[in-house]
């Protein structure tokens, strides 16, 4: 495989920025107003990722294992986020001037995901993480079969429509006291939350999708006398299916929202309850390794679990 | 006419679409000022790519393009102007809209616009539906403010890329009598693109006939017939002669046309 | 039955509703309810559904699908308004302190007003308004100016957008609260945030997926560059750029009910601060008005919004 020397400039510096990374942080000293940071957490997980860097780079370029496009878009963004890395530790963590309470150094905030590994990394990811995938799926097996129930005729159609736009506005979070009032306990009023917030977009989309099928497809498919049930699994759900699943992004994004929200207003686990706690205490090393493993949980998700599913599902559509 | 400028002059012209397709190939040709040029040639012989490559919007790969004396290079400019088969009009405008576009562009002043403008839907009959959107008139009216937007802005040479092959027997006679006798009252260049050998000798003075693949130009033709144009009958003899000439002349580049065409079907 | 004798009985619900509030006695766990607004807002909604009926209907001067989508809508309205005043308010099931009558509900429109329907209300969509049409001109010109630039989108905006769009905004607040010196400020800031990327996508999404055969229209008419961006590619784009519009809003509104609850207080109230705030002090019915409330609010916010939308996208093509 080829690349042109732009492509090749950048999958390098994507890959030896992290690397560089390390050395700077072992070379310069600390600022002076934060002495002593400890490193060694921070060092090694840049260090496996530089690792996981380099074998994506072999795998992909080296035994063509991937399309180029790919891999230098990933690179690129390592590139990117270096630089974000390198700003961060450079001017906070060595240059110093900024004040220790709300800047803290990326050393000190990483160190927070070994020190307060059980509640942090384990406990709060896991429970957030359950939380948002109980409300997801109740959406998802709600919010689609509902959505093509609506969509189908037009009268159904001009009813849900306008309810649906009103209601999909009211900020769920709003629910959350009735929510928590209601349900056994609070874990369920944020599964209920997350629910709401992840059904909108996903039974108005697919709402959309199913009332948008071109209507000769289906005329067509009546005069050749095929049954409701396959005109609905060899017409409306696969010409729908690019609005249902853009739909489907939305409400996820959606629902780590609202789980976020509801925990850091009601919860007393998860990792909104985590970032929230430590706001109201003072100490901002743990806010922010909060803020980076939310954000963390939220790509991931979205990248290695809905990318992936989508394109399986597209594939498989077009195969039948 | 050999006595006046060259308005438009491809020297040596090669076009090469990735990965290896010739479209182009040693293509060398002069437009000269007021002059009404047909360019006919089989399917993918290049001809878009030739129009496309004056008006700006493609890159080539060797020889050179002079417009007016100055390269043209992918620089666009309202002075070399398009009417495209497929129309384009810009589908969030009315036709009013997108006829005064062109002349907003050329940062004439309000009431100058809205003069050039009407005048130019008056003389092309654009008037009676001018404050439609594009997706609520036929293609012909499309057609119709197509040609009036390009005519206001009063462009040195008209660009045409069969624009009149999307259109029913009666508004295509209708624009192409309006398109010559615009170029006769306004004295304008235009270099017309077409597959209709009949229209391409009924309008123009010289016929460019282009072979296929690579794009080369076969024969140049000189069309010996009063300027007035449309006063002469569709069937006249001398018009039909020409036509059949022509005509024998791209026979077997047509038929090679089509072969290459149905070879790239597959 | 006939559609004129079916849309008279849709429409009299209200009119019973009002009838039953009288004669049936209160539920004896909930005494003495406020009567008035209710049955003034069930009045409102009689005029309504009764103007639909004898202009739309009798006088024909309306479609017969749009009376018959405003009647399908009423009688759910009609219904559920009937079902909650006879079941909780009349019989009393459930308990009052969370399920009050909504005579109880809509009384505070009136014994509130103040704080609720005025100061609150205000400062909400004041926010909203701000924090949203400032993400609006940022985001829709940086859209426009990277969907432009392939170079520019992939190298920097993607790897960007890829990791950070779906961040939950709300997630900042705690930090936004920190940094900025005023509330208000941090919370429009949120707003911003939680706006900008649903719009920002949407927008580069229209212009890279607008056909370049307008944009080399435009150019042989001699377009300049800025003439492209406003007259060429916004209108273009301008379909995809309501869809982020709608998410955005979505967004905003709940980013905007979390951090109200947060940072908001009785000198800085606002309608997330107050449903949460009223939470803590378990007074349900006052609850219930502010979500009433902010319905409203919606309803009258994207009525607005569509209306300018079907103005500006005139030039589209209905699908029929
Ligand atoms: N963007 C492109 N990429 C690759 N090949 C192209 C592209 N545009 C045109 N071609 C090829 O270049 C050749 C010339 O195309 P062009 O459109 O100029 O032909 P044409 O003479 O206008 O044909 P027609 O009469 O059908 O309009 C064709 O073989 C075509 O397949
Ligand atoms: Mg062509």
């Amino acid at each position: 495989m080829r690349l042109t020397k732009s492509e090749a400039v950048i999958a390098l510096a994507g890959l030896l920025i992290w690397p560089f990374l390390i050395l700077l942080n072992v070379t310069l000293p600390d600022a002076a107003n934060r002495p002593n940071q400890p490193k060694e957490v921070f060092n090694s997980i840049i260090m496996i990722f530089t690792l996981i860097l380099l074998s994506y780079l072999v795998f992909g370029i080296l035994l063509k294992k991937q399309p180029k496009a790919r891999v230098i878009t990933v690179m690129n963004a390592a590139l990117v986020f270096g630089v974000f890395f390198f700003l961060w530790l450079v001017v906070v963590g060595k240059i110093g001037k900024l004040n220790t309470h709300s800047f803290p150094s990326p050393n000190t905030v990483f160190d927070v995901f070994y020190s307060d590994f059980y509640f942090l990394t384990y406990k709060s990811s896991r429970d957030s993480i359950f939380r948002a995938f109980a409300g997801y799926f109740l959406a998802l097996i709600t919010g689609i079969p509902g959505g093509i129930w609506f969509g189908r005729t037009m009268r159904r159609f001009e009813v849900a429509y306008p309810l649906a736009k009103v209601t999909a506005h009211v900020p769920p979070v709003v629910y959350l006291p009735y929510a928590i009032a209601v349900f056994p306990s609070i874990s369920h009023a944020i599964i209920f939350m997350v629910y709401i917030g992840a059904f909108w977009p996903i039974f108005i989309n697919t709402l959309f999708g199913v009332y948008n099928v071109d209507r000769r497809y289906i005329e067509f498919a009546k005069i050749l006398g095929a049954s409701e049930k396959r005109i609905l699994r060899r017409i409306i759900i696969p010409s729908a299916m690019p609005t249902i699943l853009a739909g489907c992004l939305i409400g996820l994004v959606l629902a780590f929202v609202l789980l976020t929200a509801g925990e850091m207003v009601g919860a007393h686990t998860g990792l909104g309850f985590y970032l929230m706690y430590h706001t109201d205490i003072g100490y901002f090393d743990k806010v922010v390794a909060a803020i980076l493993l939310i954000s963390f949980w939220v790509f991931f998700w979205i990248t290695f679990g809905f990318d992936m599913v989508q394109a399986r599902l597209l594939r498989w559509m077009r195969r039948i | 006419m050999n006595n006046s400028k060259v308005i438009l002059k491809a020297t040596n012209l090669t076009k090469v679409y990735p990965p290896d397709i010739w479209a182009l190939d040693r293509v060398s040709l002069e437009i000269y000022d007021g002059e009404f040029v047909s360019i006919i040639g089989p399917s993918g012989c290049g001809k878009t790519t030739f129009l496309r490559i004056a008006a700006g919007l493609e890159d080539y790969q060797e020889g050179e393009v002079l417009f007016n004396g100055e390269k043209v290079f992918k620089n666009c400019d309202w002075r070399r102007s398009v009417i495209y088969q497929d129309i384009r009009l810009l589908p969030w405008m009315t036709a009013q809209e997108n006829i005064y576009f062109g002349l907003e562009n050329k940062g004439l002043p309000k009431d100058e616009v809205r003069r050039v403008g009407d005048k130019w839907m008056k003389i092309i009959g654009v008037d009676n539906f001018k404050d439609k959107y594009p997706h609520e008139i036929s293609e012909g009216q499309k057609q119709m403010v197509g040609m009036a937007r390009v005519c206001a802005l009063d462009p040195d040479i008209v660009l045409c890329d069969e624009p009149t092959s999307s259109l029913d027997w009666h508004t295509r006679r209708y624009l192409q009598v309006e398109l010559l006798k615009y170029w006769y009252n306004e004295n304008k260049t235009v270099l017309f693109v077409t597959h209709d050998v009949e229209e391409a000798v009924y309008l123009s003075q010289r016929v460019v006939c282009m072979s296929a693949r690579p794009g080369k130009i076969k024969e140049i033709i000189d069309i010996d017939l009063p300027k007035e144009r449309w006063e002469v009958a569709r069937d006249d003899l001398k018009v039909l002669e020409y036509a059949n000439k022509v005509a024998s002349i791209l026979s077997e580049e047509l038929k090679r046309g089509k072969e290459l065409e149905l070879k790239e079907g597959h | 039955m006939s559609r004129g004798l079916k849309y008279t009985a849709i429409t009299s619900i209200f009119l019973l509703i009002i009838i039953l509030n009288y004669l049936i006695p209160d539920a004896a766990n909930r005494p003495n309810q406020p009567k008035l607004v209710f049955n003034g807002m069930m009045f409102t909604f009689f005029l309504f559904a009764l103007f639909f009926l004898v202009y739309g209907h009798f006088m024909k001067r309306q479609s017969p699908t749009r009376v018959r989508t405003i009647m399908d809508i009423s009688l759910i309205f009609g219904s559920i308004f009937f079902l909650w005043l006879v079941t909780i308010g009349k019989l009393g099931f459930l308990d009052p302190l969370r399920w009050p009558s909504p005579n109880q509900v809509f009384y505070y429109y009136l014994a509130d007003f103040d704080l609720l329907v005025v100061k609150s209300t205000l400062a909400t969509v004041k926010r909203l308004a701000i924090g949203y049409f400032v993400a609006i001109i940022f985001a829709i010109p940086l859209g426009l100016i990277v969907g432009r630039y392939p170079n520019l989108h992939d190298r920097l905006y993607y790897p960007v957008a890829k990791v950070v769009a779906p961040i939950p905004p709300i997630i900042l607040v705690p930090y936004a609260i920190e940094l900025f010196p005023k509330i208000d400020q941090a919370v429009l800031f949120i707003i911003f945030i939680g706006a900008f990327w649903p719009i920002i996508v949407n927008t580069i999404y229209g212009v890279r997926t607008l056909d370049v055969k307008y944009i080399e229209a435009a150019r042989t008419l001699g377009v300049s560059e800025k003439r492209l961006y406003t007259k060429v590619l916004f209108p273009g784009a301008l379909p995809s750029i309501y869809a982020g519009l709608f998410i955005g809003l979505v967004l905003a509104f709940i980013v905007l009910a979390v951090a109200e609850g947060i940072g908001g207080s009785h000198s800085e109230p606002g309608l997330g601060w107050y449903v949460l705030y009223y939470a803590d002090l378990f007074e349900y019915d006052k609850i219930v008005a502010a979500i009433f409330l902010i319905a409203f609010v919606v309803v009258v916010w994207t009525g607005i919004s569509d209306r300018i939308q079907s103005r500006l996208l005139k030039w589209q093509r209905r699908v029929e």
